[in-house]
């Protein structure tokens, strides 16, 4: 992880998004090393939710290109074509979007073997293994309905992993929960990114971003304002406009 | 009259097998016309869901043609078409033209298409009420658009809409009725050949009204302990929204 | 044109494009001839009359009984759906049992039961009236339909907010004045798609009168059949097919349109 690697492994250029007149990304570029925890932070309508789509293609790009690996995101038409991204870059939603008629264990399980065709015996113990790992032993067969809004945040990173993903994107994760449970979910994915997995996390958890983040980017009106390591980005900020914001969510 | 009803003929033998024998009749041709109506119900959904070409604009006028006119008239019409595209033969001893496909055939086919178009809007609803979110949870998971419908959008639907598939399939039943008027012999059509022979026309129909009550009751509470088996804790109930 | 208006013209003009593709491939080389007769048995099929003279038969016969039947069971529905929201709890349950009742017959039982039950002769007061089958057909239709009104009403009544009711009670109202002045005018609108829902269910029933005897329009059509032969029998259903069509299309049209309008209005 310390050793610096030749070829950024997310390497987005220039990308232009627009909802018919609204232009929601205009023109932003970063990159992000292999191993590394990225925080995107900005205000509401900053196109932050936008940016993290696009690097999965849940989103499709007006202009620009994006890189992942060995991935051109932006030439991805189809959906077969996406399906190999999607192995390689799993997603946790804010709203969680767990199957609702499924349990939590056949939540897991299902895509790896619907999607990649794996063994279910070995998705089975994997799925054991993740749940122990986000400390949700127990609720194999509970449905999400049944859980609070940490423990199936808990199960969605569960579900995610299983894809054996490379990188996870994190979509304001937090943000629907309430107060006492945002800490068990961080703390899960402070293990993630201490094992050396790669995660972009959109996010309003300051405090988290400056703990754990080896990067921080801050977006405003779809453009990249200011980035850099988090010592540097909290506490000796250039831009006026982050300035202001972090002087109202510090 | 109304305080003397005469129900003595229900102990004539030959009256509880013509009943019984109808009353089989009857729960084949609902059974069976359940059965095609979710099959139309699923595919017809399927396809305007997936936006087929051709396919989809002809489901949409089959689902205006017979949600808009009645199953009645539908089903005389499949009854006299099939006989005059030539499928019939000519009775040797009476000369009447017989159609080839039964009667009982004409009637499952227009029920399933009838009901079935209603089945389909009933699931399409059930679609559109699957949460955005749960549809871009399998996205992110690299499921396709097939896979989607097949493991999340149905099964979800499916679940929503047994209220309303009941009903469907209740109307169903009580259209099942009309088989008598094309010589089907289902349990209305023994019903009227008994009004016929007793004049015990109340009391006959009273009978037959109570047997369509009993299968009606009985759909409904089955559809119930159904939906029971298959709900899904914690949805539903504004806690997945 | 927006989204709604060309998805109904499309569903209007396909189905009819569809029932005379129908008529094509029946007919081939014939279509002429079994146009011809459509068109000679038209005025026959639409009024009951052989040129135009007069109504109340055929097609017409159906519309009027539709009518009818629409205008007692609204009357007999709003009384049997005001007992239905009764404060007293034995007249609520008594309600909704009658209503579930009513609702779960089928029409063609209830029409067999009213030919035969209800008497060929009434007097009132030494005035004898003639129930003819055409008076049967529009008492025998309005049994379950009123049902369907009943919970029409009680589900419009009870999709006013409960605040409604507080609010007007803390006003000093009572509770008859509430349902009328308060929650009724509210409810109306609410309820409106599913009357109107209710009234085109009960149209393209009305081809059921067929077995009480009435010169509807299904009737007429097999006099027709009779008398021109079996050959024209998918042609003349067709023309049936189309005639209903054309009457209960426009009237979903324009329920959906109504029911967009009151959801976008909350």
């Amino acid at each position: 992880m310390n050793t610096p690697p030749c070829k950024p492994f997310i390497e987005v250029a220039n990308i232009y998004k627009s909802y018919g007149s609204i232009a929601v990304l205009k023109g932003i570029s970063m990159t992000i090393q292999a191993g590394d925890v990225a925080c995107i932070i900005g205000p509401s309508g900053s196109g932050k939710s936008t940016l993290l789509r696009c690097l999965n293609g849940l989103v499709s790009v007006d202009r620009g290109t994006i890189r992942v690996d060995d991935f051109s995101v932006e030439l991805l038409q189809s959906e077969k074509e996406l399906v190999p991204l999607r192995h390689k870059v799993s997603m946790v939603f804010q709203q969680y979007n767990l199957f609702p008629h499924k349990t939590v264990l056949q939540n897991i399980m299902m895509a790896p073997i619907q999607v990649l065709g794996h063994n279910k015996q070995d998705v089975h113990e994997r799925a054991v293994k993740l749940l122990a790992k986000v400390q949700l032993s127990g609720k194999e067969n509970a449905y999400p309905g049944e859980l609070s809004g940490g423990q199936q945040q808990r199960v969605a990173i569960a579900r995610a992993l299983a894809m054996q993903p490379e990188i996870i994107l994190f979509d304001e994760v937090t943000a629907a929960l309430d107060p006492e449970m945002v800490q068990e979910v961080l703390n899960v994915i402070r293990d993630l990114a201490s094992e050396g997995m790669t995660c972009v996390l959109v996010t309003h958890e300051m405090r988290f971003a400056q703990q754990v983040a080896d990067q921080v980017f801050f977006t405003d009106g779809g453009v990249m304002v200011e980035h850099g390591a988090p010592d540097r980005f909290f506490n000796n900020p250039s831009d006026p406009r982050l300035k202001s914001f972090l002087a109202k969510v510090l | 009259m109304l305080f003397s009803l005469d129900f003595e003929w229900l102990a004539d033998p030959l009256y509880q097998d013509w009943l019984l024998e109808g009353l089989g009749t009857t729960l084949a041709i609902t059974g069976v016309g359940t059965i095609l109506m979710l099959i139309i119900g699923v595919v017809g959904a399927a396809i305007i869901h997936f936006n087929i070409p051709v396919a989809k604009p002809l489901t949409i006028i089959m689902i205006d043609l017979f949600r808009n006119t009645p199953p009645l008239v539908q089903l005389l019409f499949l009854y006299f078409m099939l006989s005059d595209l030539g499928m019939s033969y000519t009775d040797a001893t009476t000369g009447e033209r017989i159609p080839l496909l039964s009667g009982f055939a004409c009637v499952v086919i227009s029920l399933a298409l009838y009901n079935g178009s209603i089945a389909i809007e009933v699931i399409r609803s059930g679609i559109n009420s699957v949460p955005r979110q749960t549809v871009e949870g399998g996205i992110s998971l690299g499921y396709s658009r097939a896979q989607i419908f097949r493991w999340i959008e149905l099964p979800i639907a499916l679940r929503l809409t047994i209220p309303n598939m009941t009903s469907n399939v209740v109307s169903l039943i009580k259209t099942s009725a009309q088989a008598a008027l094309v010589a089907v012999t289902d349990v209305m059509f023994y019903a009227t050949q008994i009004t016929l022979e007793t004049f015990l026309n109340l009391e006959v129909m009273i009978v037959l009204w109570l047997i369509y009550l009993v299968i009606t009751t009985l759909v409904v509470l089955l559809a119930k302990q159904l939906a029971k088996a298959l709900t899904i804790p914690g949805f539903g109930a504004g806690a997945m929204k | 044109m927006s989204k709604e208006t060309t998805s109904a013209t499309f569903g209007f003009f396909g189905v009819v494009a569809a029932l005379l593709a129908v008529l094509l491939t029946l007919y081939g080389q014939g279509t002429g001839e079994a146009l011809r007769v459509l068109f000679d048995r038209s005025s026959l099929l639409l009024t009951g009359s052989s040129n135009f003279s007069g109504f109340g038969g055929g097609f017409s016969a159906n519309v009027i009984i539709s009518v009818l039947s629409m205008a007692i069971a609204l009357v007999c529905g709003f009384f049997l759906g005001g007992a239905m929201v009764s404060p007293n709890a034995m007249v609520r349950s008594v309600a909704v049992v009658f209503m579930n009742l009513l609702r779960s017959s089928p029409w063609l039982v209830v029409l067999y039961a009213m030919l035969y039950l209800l008497p060929f002769n009434v007097s009132i007061f030494g005035h004898h009236i003639f129930v003819s089958p055409f008076l049967k057909a529009v008492i025998g239709l309005s049994f379950p339909v009123t049902a369907y009104i009943a919970e029409a009403f009680r589900n419009g009544i009870h999709a006013v907010p409960d605040g409604q009711w507080e609010s007007a009670r803390a006003l000093g109202y009572r509770r008859g004045q509430i349902l009328r002045l308060i929650i009724l005018p509210q409810a109306f609108p609410l309820m409106l798609p599913n009357l109107m829902t209710t009234y085109a269910m009960l149209f393209i029933g009305t081809s059921l009168v067929v077995v009480t005897g009435t010169s509807d329009v299904l009737s007429i059509g097999k006099t027709v059949i009779a008398s021109d032969g079996d050959d024209y029998a998918a042609a003349v259903y067709l023309y049936i097919l189309l005639l209903f069509f054309l009457f209960a299309y426009p009237l979903a049209t324009w329920t959906r349109a109504l029911e967009r309008s009151l959801s976008k209005g909350k």
